[in-house]
Order: structure tokens, then C-alpha cells, then sequence
């Protein structure tokens, strides 16, 4: 444990997770995220982060298992998080048919609830709680990258002005 | 994760549903499928009581539209009450509040339950 006392400072290597391309693999994800953000909960105010990107890798990884395999075919998905002084940056990998979450339109959010489509919903959710989204497909796998500027990092520019 | 349902009638027609835990991708269909246990005859309103509600996604939010969209089809009003900060901003994002009552405590919600029943019986 003690490669993780300065988590605010050092970027440090988290192990990726991989999971099956099942729902219930989620309570994991909710874990490892728990696990591997807490430090920051610790160090900074940054409650937000920890649900705030669960919401985002509940979105990411239902998309995929939704849209990505056909006939319940098994998969793999991975998902690796990187944290350094500036950004939380989670990845998705996943090795289901090429499917690009992000062109999607958001959905119409001008029309009395009840009467709006369902769908778009999570992409919109991924779009608005974190700052960047990119999407590859590399080597037959569908990669998403999503990164979160740190609360923390803008707090002590903000104290150091 | 763990989802906790609780539906308590409050009469006329008016249901408070309980959540406690984790509304997520997992859960969801859970509360689907007790919502459409007590929502195939007449409802006037229903209020979801997210007090002990730690999170909800894209999944749990679908849930909640489409109850609005069978309630209000019938007439009937659908509220949430006692959000959390981070459940209140997926709901923010998705701008759904306007379309629903929103109650800040219990006393709040009784008291409109009060008003509308005393509202039916003059009609």
C-alpha cells in the first residue's frame, strides 16, 4: 500500500480490470472504482468523481453489452484507469462488433419528458460528466476514453493565484 | 449492487415508492417490474422517494420516464422526492424535473397527497 500515499502527486499504475461482458460484472467495476479513487476522496473534495464515473462506466459498459454482441455471445471488456495531476482518465476496451458510442445525437431534451424517445440518454450522461470523449477502433477492439479534469488540480491553482 | 423496494399506498389512488441503494443497469428491471405491478389500473399519482437513493443511471432514469409517461397518459402526476445531490444532477442533466413534482420532505408530499384528495372529494 505504500505506492499509493501520494496519489496526488505521482501518477500511479492501477491494475486494469477485466471483466465478462455481463451485467452483474458491474458491482466489480463499482468496486474497483471505489477502491482506486478513494485516495483522491481522501487528499481533495472530489466526492463527485467516484459517482459521477460510475454513472459514466455504467453507461459505457451497458451501451457495449447492449449494442456490441449479438446473439449473447461471450466477450471480454477491460477497463483501465489512469490518474495524474491533472485528469482521471478511464478507458473501456471491449472486443464486440466495431460500434461507435459518441455519433449518436443526443436526444431531444425540449420536449415534455413523457414524450421523448428513451434512447441516447447514457451518451448524453457520458458527454456531460466528464470533459473529453474519444473513440478508436484498433486491433478488432472498440476503445473509449474518457478523461475528467481533477477538482483538485484546479482548486490549488485557484489558492496559489 | 442492491436495490431495497418499498411501495406504500397512501390511498386514492396515490403510491410512495421506496428505493434504497443503487439504481443502476442491474437493478432497474426490478423496480420495472414492480412498478407495473400496482400501474395497470387507476393511478393518481405517483412519488418516488429517493431519500436513501446512493445512484442512478441512464437505466434508472428510464424506469422513472416511462412510469410518467403510463401515469400521465391516465391523468395521474409523478413526483420525486428528497434527492441527493448527485442523483439530482443526472436528473438536472437530462432536464426531467420540470415534468414532475418535486417534494423537499415527507411533510411536503403528505401535504400535497392531503390537498389533492380533499380536491377529488369536493369534485
Amino acid at each position: 500500500m505504500t505506492t499509493t500515499s501520494t496519489p496526488s502527486t505521482k501518477a500511479s499504475a492501477i491494475p486494469a480490470l477485466q471483466i465478462s461482458n455481463q451485467l452483474t460484472e458491474l458491482e466489480r467495476v463499482f468496486t474497483w472504482l471505489d477502491v482506486h479513487l478513494a485516495p483522491l476522496e481522501q487528499h481533495h473534495v472530489e466526492d463527485a468523481h467516484t459517482n459521477e464515473l460510475k454513472v459514466v462506466a455504467d453507461e459505457a459498459i451497458a451501451n457495449t453489452i447492449h449494442y456490441g454482441y449479438e446473439n449473447h455471445v461471450s466477450g471480454k471488456i477491460t477497463l483501465r484507469l489512469h490518474i495524474d495531476d491533472n485528469n482521471v482518465t478511464l478507458r473501456f476496451y471491449d472486443d464486440g462488433k466495431a460500434f461507435n458510442p459518441l455519433i449518436n445525437e443526443d436526444p431531444d431534451l425540449g420536449i415534455a419528458t413523457e414524450d421523448r424517445e428513451t434512447g441516447g440518454l447514457g451518451v448524453l450522461l457520458i458527454r456531460e460528466l466528464t470533459d473529453t470523449q474519444d473513440y478508436q477502433y484498433q486491433d478488432g477492439q472498440n476503445i473509449l476514453t474518457v478523461t475528467r479534469k481533477r477538482l483538485a488540480s484546479t482548486t490549488t491553482k485557484r489558492e496559489t493565484l | 449492487m442492491t436495490l431495497a423496494i418499498d411501495v406504500i399506498d397512501k390511498g386514492n389512488n396515490s403510491y410512495q415508492v421506496v428505493l434504497n441503494g443503487s439504481l443502476d443497469s442491474t437493478t432497474a428491471p426490478s423496480l420495472e417490474a414492480r412498478i407495473g405491478e400496482f400501474t395497470g389500473g387507476a393511478v393518481a399519482m405517483v412519488v418516488f422517494d429517493l431519500e436513501h437513493l446512493t445512484f442512478i443511471s441512464s437505466a434508472g432514469l428510464r424506469v422513472i420516464f416511462k412510469t410518467l409517461k403510463l401515469v400521465k397518459a391516465n391523468n395521474g402526476k409523478v413526483g420525486v422526492s428528497k434527492m441527493s445531490a448527485g442523483v439530482r444532477k443526472v436528473f438536472d442533466i437530462v432536464k426531467a424535473l420540470p415534468d414532475m413534482n418535486i417534494f423537499a420532505s415527507e411533510a411536503e408530499m403528505d401535504d400535497y397527497l392531503t390537498a389533492m384528495q380533499e380536491q377529488a372529494n369536493e369534485e
